[in-house]
């Protein structure tokens, strides 16, 4: 069956497809390493930043969102399922959150972050990829209420980059740019590129490739200098590009036949 | 800071930890190569059967239910992300969903798999490892749904196995058992085993390792022979495994501190 909108979506200025850069975490590596690297390219990332970690390098991070690099929200206590037994706590994980205390921290986290960088998020990014608060008969999604907070949502650990046409700005797939090289990368490009999609990617630490959570300092380097050979990419942050793709794409009601 | 429970739950028999070996869509090399494997050690697997290509081979999954293996549910379209652009419709993609769809579709593929084979599914696997309908403000998680028509849903693409403890039997997490050698595969089992938690390993083909989406008919060999060779670890169906868990663990309310 054709997507009939394939037809009508276009990216600006004949581009033939996006990219967005994304580390989470507020992790040091992201910003003594990884932000030096963006800037030297020209290229503007997005970081969700967790408050405690951001708080230990406020300098660094104001500089950058000084200097137009997103910084997104990742919720005030990293909340994700109680199955990282060594990791989570009664406290922090989501099968005992509520959608009120959910909502409650993410806009906390968000005034925090507007107090000390004095940018207010307009992006979130889900901790663990998960998009649930409490268990069973009486679990909810939580994606309704970043789609009432935020501009845009970011997942993970997808199999697959977001179609323009087709994705929901409130949980858009995102692919890992860590532990992989610029020939791997590359490959999930080319693929997102031909066939004019949104390719982004998420990673945590920046440096040593082969350290666990890092996204390769050498690879990114080399993913940089092929996007400035490479106009038809656009690169930019998530915000920027979900927006041109809300004002862009309107999805109907679903047709009756769907229910 | 430490999980009350686990001091309290323990596996039957003396057990350490539990594994369960699951593969979804009724891919033809799962009864021609991989059940005739898990018959050979005598172990029970779990398969998460699409109507439609379990239709191709009626009276093989007959048999192999008949031998007690676990036939489970996979939907009756495996509705995903419409992100995937060149595979979903608008007519499968979970976007265009509703929650009444979804159930009644659930139901239909219970039906038709319960008279094919003989045996009603009590276990789901989540397609794509998604777990929601509808998109932005409108969207709602289907857990709820699968926590009231089965013992146990499975959800995919995790970074860790599930905690007895603390799982949440509507989605349980697991790992990919496709494209990876027996010496991968023995780490996170021993992790697995060390925690004391119940691995489960998904797949979808059976055969050379270097095939796409394929678990490597060697590495599953090893691997059964590895775990005939600890008899402290519980290998059976997601369903029997599932409902000790089940029996043993309960949830109080989440505290009001926690709200």
């Amino acid at each position: 069956m054709k997507n009939t909108k394939s037809k009508t979506f276009r990216w600006p200025k004949g581009r033939r497809a996006a990219v967005s850069l994304s580390w989470d975490d507020a992790r040091p590596s992201a910003v003594e390493v990884g932000v030096p690297i963006l800037d030297r390219y020209g290229i503007k990332g997005t970081f969700y930043v967790l408050p405690r970690n951001m708080t230990r390098q406020l300098k660094a991070w104001r500089a950058a969102a000084a200097r137009g690099h997103e910084l997104g929200n990742h919720s005030l206590n990293h909340p994700c399922m109680g199955n990282f037994i060594g990791w989570q706590t009664p406290e922090t994980m989501l099968e005992n959150y509520t959608l009120r205390r959910m909502e409650k921290e993410l806009l906390k986290a968000s005034r925090v972050i507007n107090a000390t960088v004095g940018v207010r998020p307009t992006s979130f990014a889900y901790p663990c990829a998960q998009t649930y608060v409490g268990r069973g008969t009486s679990l909810r999604s939580y994606i309704p209420v970043v789609a009432k907070h935020f501009e845009v949502g970011r997942s993970g650990f997808s199999e697959t980059y977001a179609s323009p046409e087709r994705c929901d700005l409130a949980q858009l797939p995102s692919i890992d740019s860590d532990n992989k090289t610029f020939e791997e990368l590359r490959e999930t490009l080319d693929a997102a590129v031909s066939k004019g999609c949104w390719l982004i990617l998420t990673g945590h630490e920046v440096g040593d490739g082969r350290v666990k959570q890092t996204t390769s300092a050498k690879a990114l380097k080399q993913l940089c200098a092929y996007f400035n050979e490479h106009p038809e990419i656009w690169v930019d942050t998530i915000t920027t590009v979900g927006r041109h793709i809300g004002a862009t794409v309107r999805h109907l009601p679903v047709p009756a036949r769907f229910r | 800071m430490r999980v009350p429970a686990s001091n309290t739950f323990r596996w039957p028999n003396g057990r350490r930890a539990a594994v369960s070996l699951t593969w979804d869509d009724a891919r033809p090399s799962q009864v021609d190569v991989g059940i005739p494997i898990l018959d050979r050690f005598g172990f029970k697997g779990t398969f998460y059967l699409l109507p439609r290509n379990m239709k191709r081979q009626v009276a093989k999954w007959r048999a192999a239910a008949a031998r007690g293996h676990e036939i489970g549910n996979h939907t009756l379209r495996h509705p995903c992300t419409g992100n995937f652009i060149g595979w979903q419709t608008p007519g499968t993609m979970l976007e265009n969903y509703t929650l009444a769809r979804m159930e009644r579709e659930l139901l239909e593929a219970n039906r038709i798999l319960g008279a094919a084979v003989g045996v009603r599914p009590t276990s789901f696997a989540y397609c794509c490892g998604q777990n929601f309908v509808g998109r932005g403000r409108r969207l709602r998680s289907y857990v709820p749904l699968i926590a009231k028509h089965f013992v146990v849903g499975q959800a995919g693409y995790s970074e860790t196995y599930a905690s007895p403890e603390r799982c949440d039997l509507a989605q349980v997490p697991s790992i990919k058992f496709d494209n990876k050698t027996f010496e991968e595969l023995r780490l996170t089992l021993d992790a697995a085993v060390t925690d004391g938690c119940w691995l489960i390993l998904f797949g979808h083909e059976v055969g050379s390792a270097r095939g796409r989406q394929t678990t490597s008919a060697g590495a599953l060999r090893k691997l059964c022979e590895n775990l005939k060779s600890r008899p402290e670890i519980w290998v059976d169906t997601v369903s029997a495994v599932g409902r000790h868990i089940g029996a043993a663990v309960r949830h109080p309310p989440a505290r009001t501190r926690l709200r």
